[in-house]
């Protein structure tokens, strides 16, 4: 990977923690807007990669506690956006043949670095819900 | 200036006026509005130059369309999948800004409370008479304070043998409409404004319950807030939203629209259109406006818009009034096209004189009446046109794909990006309430949007072939009304 998917990936990966914790903390709807975008955004740089994170976040945020049905609606909450923004650029690169860079492109190891740098939200959730770090964050 | 306006209006129309004889006070009821303002009565539905607009409009398309049709095909082609998607992008940025905290007042003291009036129009009702008088009951304010109106039509003598036959207490007054057209919501309404004493006044529907301390949330509401704000809109939803799909279906639309797109047009300060009941209004203020439209079939929201265009403001209050959603398809169909004709009476009322609501509403209040009210019409209008264009190809023999030249895939991906931003939408709406097991039946609103379609090309029909005709609402058809 060079450089500049790196730090997009960064970025993508900040955002993603930011909302999550903010979320995590106030449980408003304009904070599970902003959760359900930073997990769309991220998928123009790992599709597959942002999708496994948006399906385990929720768990790791303990978020799935209040009755089957309840915690369905808010999965479904969370994972629409990103599952959504996969579809449409899935259907731009494949049927439109839209140039869209990094899209489902690169080796095993890269593909295993993008989801790393995707899944350091989790880590950074995991920290603050149960680590040391919590003041950091 | 607003301000002297409005204190002005006050000191005229305060007072109450059921000395005068009934036959005037029926007049008045009907006519107030179209003698003082007929540019705001929706006796008409389409005046001349509307109607030499339109047909130059459709005449010019025509025209063009034959000269070039692959041209202005793709132009139209484009400019439905923009408006369509422009109607998306602002329901989302109303979310977003109504998803914002809402500031709360410190309830009055119970020596402050204000003489309330609360209006009930009920038609052949009489099945729904005692849950309302428990729930009328159930409100947390002094009995002696409340001045509630039974509103029945004069020749509905089951649901006033009912309501007689309840035996209640001296804060109950029935009210007989003498038979005359139209025969409307809200004529019986401002005939009832005729007799209210209140200083504060609100209706609610035969099945409405009102959360109890609503009306003191109001009053308090009320005097914090200037005297522009004339009227508060009160959240609505279902306590029977988990019956079956429709009801969930309604449940996930009131949610969105009372919990965040109302709360959205009242942070941004613009024309808001009141929802159906538990519209709290300052009596003087409604008086002064000469009540509701008789001829509008949606005069809540006609009402709201009609507020702003003279000088006042509607906000929105924290409180709920839970409904009974309709039970079953041809129930709500009804209901639907009645409130998708009506937004278009009210949208051609208030377009009569675009000038006068830009003056009035200013730019942002303009364009936000065209995207709230046009919009959910064009909605309505556009999604079958959109469907049909996106699935065409597909038909046997129909016009092959590079006929539409490259923008072919502007219907088919605004169609996409548009269901799934409202289907979002609607997932969303229940969250303010924790409501999130409904959440999964957001996902088939595009479903429902094909009902409320269908509502809507049956509500422009009525509008010119019986433009004032009140589709009447079943109410009292749920298991968890009668229970």
């Amino acid at each position: 990977m060079s450089a500049l998917p790196v730090l997009w990936l960064a970025i993508g990966a900040g955002m993603i923690a930011a909302s999550a914790v903010s979320f995590a903390r106030r449980e408003d709807a304009r904070g599970l807007i902003r959760l359900g975008a930073s997990l769309a955004a991220i998928q123009l740089l790992a599709p597959l990669s942002g999708l496994i994170v948006a399906a385990l976040l929720p768990r790791f945020l303990g978020l799935g506690r209040k009755g089957a049905a309840q915690s369905a609606g808010l999965y479904a909450l969370i994972l629409f956006m990103p599952a959504i923004t996969a579809l449409v650029f899935l259907y731009l690169a494949q049927v439109q043949h839209f140039d869209i860079p990094y899209l489902l492109t690169g080796s095993p190891i890269s593909l295993f670095r993008r989801f790393l740098a995707c899944a350091m939200p989790l880590a950074m959730i995991a920290i603050w819900k149960h680590g040391p770090a919590r003041s950091f964050l | 200036m607003q301000n002297r306006r409005v204190s002005n209006q006050r000191q005229v129309f305060a007072a109450p006026a059921e000395h005068l004889p009934r036959d005037i006070l029926l007049e008045r009821s009907i006519s107030a509005l179209k003698n003082a303002h007929p540019e705001f009565s929706a006796e008409k539905t389409i005046t001349p130059g509307q109607g030499a607009v339109l047909i130059a409009i459709v005449l010019v398309t025509v025209a063009l369309f034959f000269a070039a049709p692959a041209i202005i095909g793709t132009l139209i082609t484009i400019a439905c999948a923009a408006a369509y998607l422009a109607n998306g992008i602002f329901r989302a940025l109303l979310v977003w800004v109504g998803a914002g905290e809402t500031p709360k007042c410190a309830p009055p003291s119970k020596k402050a409370l204000p003489l309330y009036t609360i209006l009930v129009p009920l038609y052949r009702e009489a099945n729904v008479l005692p849950a309302l008088a428990e729930a009328m009951r159930a409100l947390d304010y002094p009995k002696k304070k409340l001045d509630i109106k039974l509103i029945l039509e004069a020749d509905d003598a089951e649901t006033i043998a009912a309501a007689e036959a309840l035996d209640l207490e001296t804060c109950f007054e029935i009210i007989r409409v003498p038979p005359a057209t139209p025969r409307t919501k809200p004529k019986a309404c401002n005939y009832a404004l005729n007799f209210a004493r209140g200083e504060y006044l609100v209706i609610y529907d035969a099945e409405d319950r009102p959360e109890p301390d609503q009306l003191k949330k109001a009053v308090a509401a009320f005097r914090a807030a200037p005297p522009q704000i004339a009227c508060l809109q009160a959240r609505l939803n279902f306590y029977n939203a988990p019956e079956n799909f429709l009801t969930a279906m309604f449940a996930l639309d009131y949610a969105l629209w009372f919990d965040f797109l109302l709360p959205g047009l009242d942070k941004l300060g613009v024309p808001m259109p009141l929802g159906g009941t538990s519209n709290h209004f300052r009596i003087d203020a409604l008086r002064a406006i000469h009540g509701w439209d008789p001829y509008n079939v949606t005069e809540d929201a006609d009402l709201g818009i009609r507020l702003a265009q003279m000088g006042y403001r509607v906000a929105t209050l924290d409180s709920t009034t839970f409904e009974e959603a309709t039970t079953d398809l041809p129930n709500w169909l009804r209901q639907r096209s009645r409130w998708l004709k009506g937004y278009m009476q009210t949208w051609l009322v208030h377009m009569r004189s675009p000038r006068g609501l830009l003056r009035n509403a200013g730019l942002r209040g303009f364009f936000c009446f065209q995207l709230f009210i046009g919009g959910t019409i064009l909605t309505a209008l556009l999604s079958p046109v959109l469907w049909a264009l996106s699935l065409l190809p597909l038909v046997p023999g129909a016009p092959s794909l590079p006929d539409f030249g490259p923008h072919f895939s502007v219907p088919v991906l605004s169609l996409f990006v548009g269901n799934a931003l409202f289907t979002y939408l609607a997932m969303l709406g229940p969250y303010r309430r924790g409501w999130l097991s409904l959440t999964p039946y957001g996902l088939a609103a595009p479903i429902y949007w094909m009902l409320i379609s269908l509502a809507g090309y049956r509500g422009a029909f009525q509008l010119f072939t019986r433009p004032w005709h009140w589709e009447k609402t079943r109410h009292g058809t749920s298991k968890m009304t009668t229970a």
